[in-house]
């Protein structure tokens, strides 16, 4: 399977990138100043473009070094380094679509190398003595990058990038946590498999008409009511389903990930049901190919699904986070897709969305999985 | 407790055809009877407004006060007694999924304001007795009840709880509110404690086909929708509570489970809430004989009908649909039980005829409902 690292907030406009990210525009103030580009030292330090140093980095497109370091496209270094999409260096580095270097790396697409039990990301360079640090284990399956290289991190030796990192200055460590994010095309047609309930399907009925063609669409593909516990099990009628779509787009070999959505009913679900899903995923296509954990679609700050039941949506994307923060192999989590109700994308019964909904989710799914 | 009152209606002896037409100026009339001679006596009111949406719930009141008292009333009912309004929530959804019912006039779930007038009545007679609403959907009860309307807000101190006939889960097997009895047949079968121990049980039924059973309506609202899922689901999904261990190949399958287990506790009393109809039900999606939508499949009838035998109130339910009601397995079974008639000239059907108000339902079962 091909991989990118994709820096959404620069490579999507800026209201997808807003929705996906919230760190992606300028952060809050700090205890000085509120700055734009850059923003640098301080006690809290957020927002710009360039964020770094002080106490709390957070948000602007690159957040590094501080004692906490979150949020943006990049952030790195620091005590704790985590969202984003890199996220690296630091003490713990978790998050983001890159997460790599820092004692403790997990989460993100792509998680590489941490001194000690770096847990790595999706696809990303396993950690270790080779290509991480020191005794860092965890990536899902491929060490290191294509051509790059790490510097000397903060947290243990860096690990490169995939395609061209090249390592650079890094705020939180000694050198740099590895290589760049040029972003690739990296997705092949209906390379993206998905799993989830009507949520899911909404994504999939807007594939049809904004994707681009790298996550299945909907046709003969309905999973309407199709919660977490409708596919814990393996030989469900849901997976069934499953099995007859892949059948249909040309098979296991095709699929090389599985964006699984964690949708719920108000009852919710429990951490165990989530990773029987994940099993389920895994049983149902070749080994190695990766699973993109997702909550269901996020809204606009007040705003409810009454299905979920209140707080019910947001759930989900931290158990997303949670889930995929275990370090099971081949397991990432994907990042938020999100619908605003003051926008026209959610249908009256709150929870649903409307076509352009879905379109909007489409193209926030193309942010994800460019296509080749 | 008082449970012989059900099967009693041909005891009564009031006969109120006199009523008049107007819907609007049913309350009252009519007092104290339900039957003509030995006839079984259902009543069927039709509003004059134009659309099932137009009501508001001063209408729904009206017709269900109007269909209430001239079937003959609930003057059986004592205070203190425990009374269970059993309405039909199948599910939430008016496709496979993708979209929630209606909150009212949905036809495929029974309006949450005729369940509301039928328990301000039962209120008014039994103001110190417990008013329960049991319902066991396919999906989990508790959120069904939500989607659906079915709150305290909107009921107020009519009801004092609504109970989901699972339990806690759809996979909830424990038999702790559950005994077992045995059906006439000799079977035994689990049923819900607080249910069948009722002193008074009012099946507040849809009007509709059903793709399994030919027709839905009091009969089958009971004998499949108050069994418990725990005891007849799959068991291994906490939100899914289809009734996979129910024989539902064939209408005469389905028709001896649905006699059994409806004799287990014959209703007292049935409102059907006939405001919105629906071919190819319980939902026309799920009618696999060909592909159907719930837009062109509800049929704007306005209706209410009440009557104290099921099978009577179902054979009138069935002639409205055009459906043969002597072709209905259950109906029959219990026909030669002796719980009913399906012989329309044993019944007397007060204000609205069913030639006045009768359009051809399509059911997947068409020799039963052949839509023409």
């Amino acid at each position: 399977m091909k991989r990118s690292y994709v820096l959404l907030c620069v490579l999507v406009p800026a209201t997808v990138a807003a929705f996906v990210f919230p760190g992606c525009d300028s952060g809050g103030g700090g205890t000085t100043t509120r700055t734009t580009t850059p923003s640098t030292g301080g006690t809290t330090s957020s927002g710009g473009m360039t964020s770094t140093g002080g106490t709390t980095s957070s948000g602007g497109t690159t957040s590094s070094g501080g004692t906490i370091s979150t949020g943006g496209t990049t952030s790195s270094g620091g005590t704790t380094s985590s969202g984003g999409t890199i996220s690296t260096g630091g003490t713990t580095s978790s998050g983001g679509t890159t997460s790599n270097g820092g004692t403790t790396s997990s989460g993100g697409r792509t998680g590489t190398g941490g001194r000690t039990s770096g847990s790595g990301g999706a696809a990303g360079g396993a950690g270790g003595s080779e290509t991480g640090g020191t005794q860092a284990t965890g990536g899902s399956s491929q060490p290191g990058g294509t051509t790059g290289t790490g510097g000397r991190g903060m947290g243990g030796a860096g690990t490169g990038g995939r395609t061209t990192g090249t390592g650079g200055a890094a705020t939180g460590g000694t050198t740099s946590t590895g290589g760049t994010t040029t972003p690739t095309t990296a997705f092949a047609k209906n390379s993206i498999a998905y799993t989830g309930c009507s949520m899911a399907n909404n994504i999939g009925n807007g594939n049809k008409r904004a994707g681009n063609g790298v996550m299945w669409n909907s046709d003969s593909y309905g999973t309407g009511a199709m919660v977490v516990q409708n596919w814990t099990s393996s030989s469900s009628s849901s997976w069934s389903l499953f099995d007859q779509k892949m059948n249909s787009i040309g098979g296991k070999n095709t699929v090389k990930g599985v964006m699984v959505q964690i949708c719920i009913f108000s009852s919710r679900a429990t951490d165990d049901e989530v990773r029987q899903m994940i099993t389920a995923a895994k049983a149902h296509t070749n080994p190695g190919t990766h699973i993109y954990l997702v909550g269901q679609p996020q809204y606009e700050a007040g705003h409810e699904c009454s299905l979920a039941g209140t707080g019910g949506a947001k759930w989900t994307d931290d158990e997303a986070k949670k889930i995929a923060g275990e370090g099971i192999a081949d397991v990432s989590y994907l990042g938020k897709f999100m619908l605003d109700s003051t926008k026209g994308e959610v249908m009256s019964d709150t929870c649903h969305a409307t076509s352009s909904g879905e379109d909007a989710m489409a193209k926030q799914a193309n942010a994800f999985f460019p296509a080749n | 407790m008082n449970r012989s009152i059900g099967l009693r209606a041909k005891t009564y002896f009031l006969a109120v055809a006199s009523c008049g037409v107007a819907a609007a100026s049913f309350l009252g009339c009519g007092s104290g009877g339900g039957a003509a001679g030995d006839k079984d006596v259902v009543a069927m009111v039709q509003s004059s407004k134009a659309k099932a949406s137009d009501l508001s719930m001063a209408d729904v009141a009206a017709l269900v006060g109007s269909a209430v008292s001239q079937a003959g009333g609930l003057e059986f009912i004592e205070d203190g007694q425990t009374v269970v309004l059993k309405p039909s929530l199948i599910t939430l959804y008016q496709d496979a999924g993708m979209t929630d019912a209606s909150v009212t006039v949905s036809g495929i779930a029974t309006d949450w304001r005729v369940v509301k007038a039928v328990a301000d009545l039962v209120r008014a007679k039994n103001p110190s007795g417990k008013i329960l609403v049991m319902e066991g959907s396919r999906l989990l009860t508790s959120m069904v009840y939500i989607v659906l309307g079915y709150t305290s807000d909107n009921f107020g101190s009519s009801v004092d709880e609504f109970v989901a006939l699972e339990g806690s889960s759809c996979s909830d097997s424990s038999t702790a509110d559950l005994e077992e009895r045995a059906a006439p047949s000799g079977k035994k079968y689990w049923v819900n404690k607080r249910y069948v121990g009722a002193d008074v049980v009012i099946s507040i039924s849809t009007l509709e086909t059903d793709a399994a059973a030919g027709i839905g309506g009091a009969v089958e609202n009971l004998g499949i929708g108050a069994t418990p899922a725990g005891q007849y689901g799959s068991g291994d999904n906490s939100v899914d509570c289809t009734r996979v261990k129910i024989d539902q190949s064939s209408p005469e399958n389905i028709g001896e489970f649905i006699r059994d287990y409806y004799r287990l506790r014959p209703a007292d009393f049935v409102v059907m809430d006939g405001l919105q109809g629906l071919e190819h039900g319980p939902l026309p999606v799920w009618d696999d004989s060909g592909t159907y939508d719930y837009e062109s499949s509800i049929k704007n009838m306005r209706l209410i009908l009440a009557g104290r035998n099921a099978v009577a109130v179902d054979t009138i339910e069935a002639l409205v649909m055009k459906c043969d009601p002597k072709k209905v397995p259950f109906l029959s079974k219990l026909e030669a039980d002796g719980l009913g008639t399906t012989d329309a000239a044993k019944i007397t059907v007060l204000d609205k005829q069913p030639s006045e108000v009768a359009q051809p339902f399509a059911g997947k079962q068409t020799a039963i409902c052949p839509g023409t």
